[in-house]
């Protein structure tokens, strides 16, 4: 029984008499919803989803051979698998809506912002114990997020003084290229059932019955869209903000995210394409703008948006990073502050001038509830 | 039929109006009810505050705080209340309920962060504060003298995690505390630390010695579900309602109740097609002492339950509504959207439709009887 993809089951007069209508949503037809939703998900989700899936694999397959022989190069491009997948992780990331959400794959892909001295605790009992069951397929995933993903898999191949010798040696050491392995495929495992699920959606979409992304096609399309401007202020709240804290003497380097392997600003920019590409479209496919009036409005929203993501990924790869560096350093705060203000505005366009058009009305308590 | 919001309650039969006498009535009653709602001014830069409406909606003042306020508790036998910060809150405001002039900001203790609610002592002298012990990783009850500048003269435990509403039962003896289960930290704002090992509870504590008297969780199978909210209820429990925080794509229940001492939670009947569009998430419950109204800003509807039989009433749509309050003759609600209506309790009460533009009425209504 499947929240929202129930409404289907249920008979048209038991839906009458509980339900009050919907208010109406205007303008955008019912047909130009399914068909961007069904477009939506085939070019843009699907085969990013695909792209995590794929490079999930190829990073198990290379900690395999690098468990099973550790090598200083294979250390090394053991680590390149782990950003490609960390990229690939970040294009998706935005996308929270959906098949990610469930079974909290979002959660197991990538623990992230952490619980203090948590993941690290849970990393260092799994480390000592060196238990094999936790090895087989299948028993990682029930482990606690924090010791499934991508989390996980920075600390065993990025801590400070990780090298080839880590993995080589006695059980402990061996292990420790085991669990990263075990991990991998984990994170195979959750990004192929994420892949599938988007999979499943494209057909479910097209036809415009009840489905995760929300009971009517026109709700489906809103709640998308709020969730969007929800990844936008994560990007502001979390991966910015927070690390910026209240000024220098209060900076928190520490809480940026992928900060082993160095990867908190590479992810915002794909963040930000991600979202840029929702909004406009890719591979041919539509985005948002799909659904603007055809008209001045329409056009002038469309252009806002592309000229305020384009000026906001700008901004962020003015950083000279790493990020965690930049936040404390007086010099380069201020290009850190400054791509916090184009992100903002980015979110403005999409609030301000877009929704409206689109005839996408965001609450102000369904948007970040409490 | 379609229930609509003037006739949905004169559907359930009568003797309504005579149920509406329940504990969030004040005791003094020789004024006419504010009805008290944060806000957020409508724009791109908004202001925020807490304002009085009167029963006709009419805006009897404003009164500006130091951030985005959450709940407002008046203080028993005062023209008084305070208005709580949102999460993660560092403040709370007493406000004059004669004509809103703001007291002195309490701030938060350094490790602590205040979590939107609170409940005073029956004789009004004890405000008890709802929030985090952040290092301590743990749920606390903060107290304040409202006699002495709201000085803080001690804390609580509310034995559980990641508090959020406290209501006062049995004449302020005892503090229910709803327990989200959700562990945030400062560093890292409203990020959610612990989903895959949440753990939500509904805890009575005793006021005069912080001291357990009983403790409920929800069954395992629903332990994505966090309790947030609650509502005091005539036989001496409470209604509460929860939040999705780690959806399994199943309808689950989203209100229900409990009386200390009263062993399992009782979850209360919902059609099917009102929980997919509750979409898992409840952000405000209210009571007359028997009738239960519970809020979805999400699904934008507002549902009514018997608190006694947990039986369904009914529902009505309100576009990002949430607050909620018992009324005369009925409930009051308020919505982002600027509006405040009247789910009625008879088909002769005037009909309430109320919209300030200006003005996002935040997640919570507050009734106050001078």
């Amino acid at each position: 029984m499947r929240r929202r993809i129930l409404l289907g089951l249920l008979s048209a007069s038991a839906l009458t008499l509980a339900l009050p209508p919907l208010p109406a949503l205007a303008a955008r037809a019912a047909d130009q919803d399914r068909a961007f939703l069904a477009g939506m998900a085939r070019s843009h989700a699907l085969p990013r989803c695909e792209a995590l899936a794929t490079a999930t694999a190829r990073y198990a397959d290379q900690l395999d051979r690098f468990a099973a022989a550790p090598t200083a190069a294979g250390l090394e491009e053991a680590r390149a698998a782990h950003r490609a997948v960390t990229d690939a992780w970040a294009a998706v990331q935005h996308l929270r809506l959906g098949p990610l959400t469930l079974e909290l794959r979002s959660d197991r892909i990538s623990f992230w912002p952490e619980r203090a001295g948590v993941v690290q605790r849970q990393i260092g009992q799994i480390l000592r114990d060196h238990d094999a069951k936790l090895l087989q397929p299948g028993a990682l995933a029930r482990q606690s997020a924090a010791v499934q993903g991508l989390t996980m898999l920075e600390r065993l191949l990025f801590d400070e003084g990780v090298t080839v010798d880590s993995f080589t040696g006695d059980d402990a050491k061996r292990f420790r290229g085991a669990l990263a392995a075990a991990a991998a495929r984990n994170l195979a495992t959750i990004a192929t059932d994420a892949r599938d699920g988007w999979k499943a959606l494209v057909a479910s979409l097209a036809t415009g019955e009840p489905t995760i992304l929300g009971p009517t096609p026109s709700e489906a399309v809103s709640t998308l869209f709020a969730s969007a401007i929800t990844a936008m202020q994560i990007i502001v709240d979390q991966k910015l903000t927070g690390p910026l804290g209240g000024g220098l003497a209060e900076a928190k380097p520490t809480t940026v995210e992928a900060l082993r392997s160095g990867r908190a600003l590479r992810n915002i920019t794909l963040n930000l394409e991600g979202l840029r590409a929702l909004m406009l479209g890719e591979n041919g496919g539509p985005g948002f703008a799909v659904l603007l009036p055809a008209n001045e409005d329409g056009a002038t929203a469309k252009q806002a948006i592309d000229e305020s993501f384009a000026s906001a990924i700008s901004a962020v790869n003015a950083i000279s990073g790493p990020l965690n560096a930049a936040v404390s350093d007086p010099a380069r705060r201020k290009s850190v502050e400054s791509a916090l203000r184009s992100v903002k505005a980015a979110r403005v366009e999409m609030l301000g001038t877009m929704a409206p058009l689109l005839d996408i009305t965001i609450g102000f308590n369904e948007l970040d509830g409490d | 039929m379609t229930p609509n919001r003037r006739t949905v309650l004169h559907l359930l039969g009568g003797g309504l109006l005579a149920a509406v006498a329940g504990p969030t009535r004040a005791a003094t009653a020789n004024g006419a009810p504010l009805y008290l709602n944060a806000y957020a001014t409508a724009g791109a830069s908004p202001a925020y505050g807490v304002a009085a409406l009167d029963a006709a909606g009419n805006l009897r003042f404003t009164t500006a705080a130091p951030g985005r306020a959450h709940g407002i508790v008046p203080r028993p036998s005062r023209a008084e209340a305070v208005v709580f910060a949102r999460r993660p809150g560092r403040w709370f405001l007493p406000v004059s309920l004669d004509d809103g002039t703001p007291g002195t900001v309490v701030a938060a203790p350094e490790d602590r962060r205040f979590t939107g609610h609170g409940a005073y002592s029956a004789d009004g002298r004890v405000l008890y504060v709802a929030e985090d012990d952040v290092p301590g990783e743990t749920g606390s009850i903060g107290l304040y003298d409202a006699a002495d500048g709201y000085r803080r003269v001690g804390a609580l435990p509310t034995h559980g995690l990641g508090p959020h509403e406290i209501v006062a039962l049995d004449g302020g003896a005892v503090l229910a505390v709803a327990n989200g289960g959700v562990i945030t930290h400062p560093d890292t704002g409203r990020a959610k630390l612990n989903l895959d090992a949440m753990d939500s509870s509904l805890t009575y504590v005793e006021a005069a010695s912080g001291r357990l008297l009983d403790q409920v969780r929800l069954p395992e199978r629903h332990a994505n579900l966090g309790i947030r909210h609650l509502a005091p209820l005539a036989d001496g429990g409470v209604a509460f309602g929860v939040q999705d925080e780690r959806p399994i794509g199943e309808t689950q229940p989203l209100v229900g109740a409990h009386r200390p001492g009263g062993g399992a939670v009782r979850l209360f009947e919902t059609p099917e097609d009102v929980l997919v569009r509750l979409d898992g998430y409840i952000g405000s419950v209210a009571s007359d002492g028997r009738l239960v109204a519970a809020s979805s800003p999400k699904g934008g509807l507002i549902g009514l339950w018997d608190g006694e039989s947990g039986a369904w009433r009914g529902a009505t749509a309100l576009p990002d509504g949430c607050g909620v309050a018992p009324c005369d003759d009925g409930f009051a609600i308020t919505s982002g959207l600027g509006v405040m209506e009247r789910i009625a309790a008879s088909a002769d009460a005037p009909v309430l439709e109320r919209r300030t533009p200006a003005f996002r009425w935040d997640n919570h209504l507050t009734r106050w009887q001078g």
